[in-house]
């Protein structure tokens, strides 16, 4: 029994909705239904959501109720709102406040009505668990299990509001600069305000934990710095790679008041612990052997941290869960363009971290300017002759590898390096010895992780100065490198069909350039052989969120 | 049996002299026949208004104790007259009306044998004359509904599935006849949801279909009904013709039409399952409705556990409405929630009668089926309502990724093109196919993609990639459209996008044909012979023995002679006329007691505003009367 009205919408049972992006009531009901679904893509005028406990709970903690949604979806359906997804709608919805994690001096209570609580301490799931029954209406749980507890009950379908509150820590004097070090004018940009805003809740316990999704290049270190501010409190930022703690430090002692003595560097050869200290989800996560302890993990009690800045969230690796699990009384904020965690840990992040709040979409801030508007191209080029009879007899795994080292790439490259004459270029691949040969032929210098971090940092340096107008990188250049200027990246080949690692890829480019602010991404691919599908795959997520990418014959 | 197969058994004589029945006056009026007019819900609404009282009795009291499950003559007058408060000489009587007016037939299995039965096909609409649910709607259900369950797709949606699984797997058939195991593994599971159901409800497989999982042989079962696939030497063949004609139904109809044959095939064989199924079919679709008003409203007999046959264990009525809604629910036409007033129901399609859907049909013109999308990652959306002939398809050549609510998304990908390729498709009939379905150019991506995918299938070397190469270099329609139904639709251009219009032609609705023996739920067809002799004798022994004035007037009488004329009525099982106080009452004895030194009689006492058990001594009446139902004309 389908009666279709004039509606943007198609809500589905599985709680997937379709938008059409060609209706003309499209952008309302985009903007009302991003509020409490995911987008999971967009690869046309189509764009499907997903609804899921997730994104209702973080729908509801910013205010939304379940009738709201539900009036949203009965608004812009198109062939009404299937009584499945209502009714899951309101169960999922009406959970959420239900449990509260309160404190009352020193003891942390779980609350909630007394059916619930007399419903969760039936639950096996539970039993090992330190609790007492207090009150009617209240748990008494032990301040030790606050994380783990809340993500438990968060896998069971229960999320916990935490009321808990956090420890002021270590205070800072620290205040964002009118203009950059650099003397360059600088506030922050209107998403980038709300983004924090959102975070900050005016430093009440409503605030204080969660994650900001923002398109590579649109700022999120600058909305860390600003969430910094805001607090004024001592702070470890943890982030995926040296490089990138090298960026935080410049960015924090360009935008802000602090000085150099403020701020530390916790990598592999530099183990500074200062107010503001930066340390690589490496060196935390670093131990000599299977059976010996994380040492680098007793950075997180080696001060009084007030916030922990989770950089590429996306990354976040098991054990960095699970000493978050016991530092729930700090203040927390993850960073990410892609909250997508491939190993399902999304429930983890939500529990953990905190939920989700505030998303932008990459074409959205695209529009606005403040990312460079790419144009994606994908070159076929005939296998090299010289290789074709060997493909053809390989196994599938050395296909692919003989397809990406194709040889009749270069001639492509040189044209495409001759077409953006100027442009500084990145050319991005995974194979170290096809690298190699391309730097050499074309005589330009090229990272990999070979290379001593400090003479990446010389060249990345000379490439941001435009010493070097053409750089040959490995995958050691995909997360958390600033590289602004760079408009125009040339992949060679890539990681099987990640679809992260190219859109991280494409983020190199992504930062706002002077002028037409444009960028050009090329793959290319052996024509003819398994590597087109690879490519295929790895442009997923571009497309998904609104890219498209040209085909042209190498 | 239903009208149409009653009517092919009937001598026309009898189709005949059933129209000479006061009933179908209406009808022979408008110059129907009795087929068309015992399928016509109009004419026979008139007709039930038109029934004596006692046919009307008769009729409600069978209807509701037996539904349309064929009942043996004595069990039926052993049980029924009670229920209907007559004597069972006045039932004799009903029974002879209806017989004669074709609305109840008699048929035997073996000598000697007489069973009762309506026309499948005529029960809900005979019901809902008699016992019609008078259960409204909920109009605000506050928004309180607890859905546990995703509604499952349609029936039909669900045959597709399984048919094309069988298209693909291939219809080759063991030396036993059979299916071979991974095809009935892969076709079976589209609607393996229905298994359990199906087997609670008493369906088994039949003598060919033994070994298969219940929701598999009810889809061959439909499938060689429809003629959809028709056994070969030692394979199953698709017909084209036939496919497509199914295919083309507006899916309103094709769900209707199934709902239809399902009532009427699988919930015939308990009254319970029957009316449970007749209740629901009345009810509007799209509106919850509370279940407990639903089952509250049947007749208080059919609440308690009923035996049947004097074999089989007592058998419940909520049990056997269970039984049905489950059924309903796995096939994706009713929904289920619970509220705080407790269990909600409501159909997901519109649960029309045989009669309806033929006037939908009708005036059913031609139908468009809006255009597919095809995005530029490979993703296939498919809207509701969308013509089965495009679904077929891309069942074949690509991923279903979701189907719910009537939408439906395929994916393109490497590997349900090669399987495409294998089964005879070129990349010219895909490409050629999406775009026509979409009615506009191709992603560039999807293009290249199936370019990729079918050089890299080729490259492959696999055995089914050589067959699809040499297929593509055979090029000849006849030998692909052998191989595929799906192709040959699209090779003899009459796949319905490759006309500009995007219309189906849909030509009426589709008779299933006789048992196909894949599911057996001991269907009435195939054990019965049809008799057409007229209604049972009145028996009324030694009617000459007894003093005319006992039938003819009204007197009164001494109490021994009173006691001797409720003797003959008890004989008779026939009813009395008595005068109490003025009132002429009819009076159906029950039993005669001894009562101290006198006697008294039970029995069923007929006053004008009910009827009640009674127990009479002779003093309590002034004047009686025997009556002979059918001779001295009381009812």
């Amino acid at each position: 029994m389908l009666e279709s009205q004039d509606g943007p919408l198609i809500i589905q049972s599985d709680m997937t909705v379709l938008l059409d992006n060609m209706h003309p009531m499209s952008e309302e009901a985009r903007d009302q239904l991003g509020l409490f679904a995911e987008m999971l893509k967009r690869p046309g005028n189509w764009h499907t959501y997903r609804i899921t406990a997730l994104t209702l709970w973080n729908a509801a903690a910013g205010g939304m109720g379940a009738v709201d949604a539900i009036t949203i979806l009965t608004r812009y359906g198109r062939y009404g709102l299937p009584a499945f997804a209502e009714s899951s709608i309101r169960r999922l919805m009406d959970r959420y406040g239900k449990l509260r994690m309160e404190r009352c001096g020193e003891r942390l209570l779980l609350c909630g009505s007394s059916e619930l609580l007399d419903e969760l301490l039936e639950k096996k799931e539970l039993e090992a668990w330190r609790k007492t029954r207090t009150g009617s209406e209240e748990l008494e749980v032990c301040p030790e299990d606050r994380g783990m507890l809340k993500q438990e009950l968060t896998r069971l379908g229960y999320p916990v509001v935490d009321l808990a509150g956090y420890h002021a820590g270590e205070s800072l004097t620290i205040e964002l600069r009118s203009a950059t070090r650099q003397g360059k004018p600088f506030t922050l940009r209107e998403y980038q305000q709300q983004a924090v805003e959102r975070f900050y809740r005016e430093g009440t316990v409503q605030g204080g934990s969660g994650v900001i999704v923002l398109p590579c290049g649109a700022g999120k270190t600058i909305v860390g710095i600003a969430a910094l501010v805001q607090h004024r409190s001592a702070a470890l930022i943890l982030t995926s790679n040296a490089t990138s703690v090298k960026q935080w430090k410049e960015e924090l002692l360009d935008k802000t008041t602090l000085q150099s003595s403020d701020v530390g560097e916790y990598t592999g050869v530099t183990k500074q612990v200062r107010p503001i200290t930066i340390a690589t989800y490496q060196i935390l996560t670093h131990r000599k052997s299977k059976d010996e302890l994380f040492r680098h993990m007793k950075l997180f009690s080696e001060r009084d941290w007030g916030l922990i800045i989770y950089d590429e969230v996306h990354l976040l690796p098991a054990p960095i869960f699970r000493m978050t699990a016991e530092i729930q009384a700090t203040r927390r904020l993850g960073l990410t363009a892609t909250l997508v965690r491939e190993d399902g840990c999304a429930e983890d992040v939500f529990s953990l971290v905190g939920p989700k709040q505030y998303d932008l979409l990459w074409k959205s801030v695209e529009a606005k300017g403040h990312i460079a508007a790419v144009t994606c191209t994908e070159i076929r080029v005939p296998l090299d002759q010289g290789i074709t009879e060997l493909y053809h007899s390989a196994e599938n795994k050395s296909k692919l590898r003989l397809a990406a080292e194709n040889p009749g790439k270069l001639n492509v490259i040189k044209r495409l390096l001759s077409r953006h004459e100027g442009t500084p270029t990145l050319i991005i691949g995974q194979y170290l010895q096809q690298l190699h040969r391309i730097a050499e032929t074309l005589d330009v210098p090229v990272i990999t992780g070979e290379l001593p971090i400090q003479e990446r940092q010389q060249l990345y340096d000379r490439f941001r100065a435009g010493d070097v107008p053409v750089l040959a990188v490995s995958k050691v250049a995909n997360f958390a490198v600033d590289l602004p200027d760079a408009a125009v990246a040339i992949q060679v080949s890539g990681s099987y069909g990640s679809r992260q690692e190219e859109a991280q890829r494409i983020g190199r480019i992504l930062r706002p350039k002077q002028g037409r602010n444009e960028a050009w991404f090329y793959t290319i691919v052996s024509d003819g052989t398994n590597e087109t599908e690879y490519a295929l795959r790895r442009q997923l997520f571009m497309v998904e969120q609104g890219y498209h990418y040209e085909l042209e014959k190498g | 049996m239903d009208v149409r197969q009653l009517s092919e058994r009937l001598s026309a004589g009898k189709q005949a002299e059933f129209m000479e029945a006061a009933v179908w006056q209406p009808a022979t009026r408008e110059g129907l026949g009795w087929p068309d007019a015992a399928a016509n819900a109009h004419y026979m609404e008139l007709a039930a208004e038109l029934l004596s009282n006692g046919a009307r009795a008769v009729f409600r009291a069978l209807l509701a104790r037996y539904g349309p499950v064929p009942v043996l003559e004595e069990h039926l007058l052993r049980d029924c007259p009670a229920d209907a408060g007559l004597s069972r000489a006045e039932f004799r009587c009903g029974l002879n009306e209806l017989l004669q007016g074709g609305l109840l037939f008699a048929a035997r299995r073996s000598w000697g044998e007489r069973y009762y039965f309506t026309a499948l096909d005529s029960f809900r609409v005979w019901r809902n004359c008699f016992m019609s649910c008078a259960a409204s709607p909920v109009t605000d259900k506050d928004g309180r509904l607890e859905m546990t369950a995703e509604p499952a797709m349609p029936l039909g949606r669900q045959l597709l599935a399984s048919w094309t699984e069988l298209a693909r797997c291939g219809l080759e058939l063991t030396a036993k006849g059979q299916l071979v195991k991974r095809t009935v593994q892969k076709a079976g599971q589209p609607l393996a949801a229905a298994d359990a159901p199906l087997a609670r409800l008493g369906s088994v497989g039949g003598d060919s279909g033994a070994s298969y999982p219940l929701g598999l042989a009810l889809a061959l079962e439909i499938a060689r009904r429809l003629e959809v696939l028709v056994p070969q030497q030692k394979r199953l063949v698709w017909q084209t013709a036939a496919l497509s004609g199914w295919m083309g139904m507006p899916a309103l109809l094709r769900e209707s039409m199934l709902h239809e044959w399902c009532m009427q095939h699988l919930a015939s064989q308990k009254p319970q399952a029957a009316h449970a199924a007749a209740v629901l079919s009345s009810l509007e679709a799209g509106k919850w409705y509370e279940e407990k008003l639903l089952t509250d409203h049947l007749p208080e007999l059919l609440q308690r556990p009923q035996q049947h046959g004097g074999e089989s264990a007592p058998v419940s009525f909520l049990c056997c409405w269970e039984e049905w809604v489950e059924l309903l629910l796995a096939f994706g036409w009713l929904e289920r929630a619970q509220s705080p007033a407790g269990p909600m129901l409501r159909w997901r399609i519109e649960p029309l009668s045989s009669g309806a859907i033929a006037s939908h049909a009708a005036y059913g013109g031609p139908l468009r089926s809006a255009p597919v999308i095809v995005e530029p990652n490979g993703d296939v959306i498919v809207f509701p309502h969308s013509s089965f002939m495009l679904l077929w398809e891309l069942e074949l050549i690509g991923e279903r990724t979701s189907s719910a609510d009537g939408l439906t998304v395929y994916r393109l990908s490497a590997a349900s093109t090669a399987r495409a390729l294998t089964q005879g498709r070129s990349l010219e009939s895909i490409l050629l196919f999406l775009q026509e379905a979409s009615g506009i150019e191709l992603p560039p991506l999807v293009r290249s993609c199936l370019e990729d995918w079918t050089l890299s299938s080729r490259q492959s070397g696999r055995p089914g990639n050589r067959q699809s190469e040499l297929k593509l270099m055979e090029s000849k329609p006849e030998l692909e459209s052998k191989w595929n139904p799906a192709l040959a639709l699209e090779t003899f251009q009459s796949f319905p996008f490759l006309n500009a219009s995007m219309e189906v032609r849909f030509k009426g609705v589709i008779p299933l044909g006789p048992s196909a023996g894949m599911l057996y739920n001991g269907w009435l067809e195939q054990h019965y012979e049809l008799l057409e002799e007229d209604g049972i004798q009145q028996p009324f022994p030694e009617l000459e023995r007894v003093p005319v004035s006992w039938v003819k007037q009204f007197r009164s009488y001494h109490h021994s002679t009173k006691k001797e004329m409720l003797e003959r009525a008890l004989y008779w099982h026939s009813p009395v006329q008595l005068k109490i106080e003025g009132d002429l009452l009819a009076f159906v004895p029950d039993k005669l007691e001894q009562d101290g030194g006198g006697w008294a009689v039970s029995g069923l006492l007929r006053e004008k505003q009910q009827q009640r058990q009674v127990t009479l001594t002779p003093d309590m009446w002034e004047e009686m009367k025997l009556v002979l139902p059918g001779m001295n004309g009381f009812l």
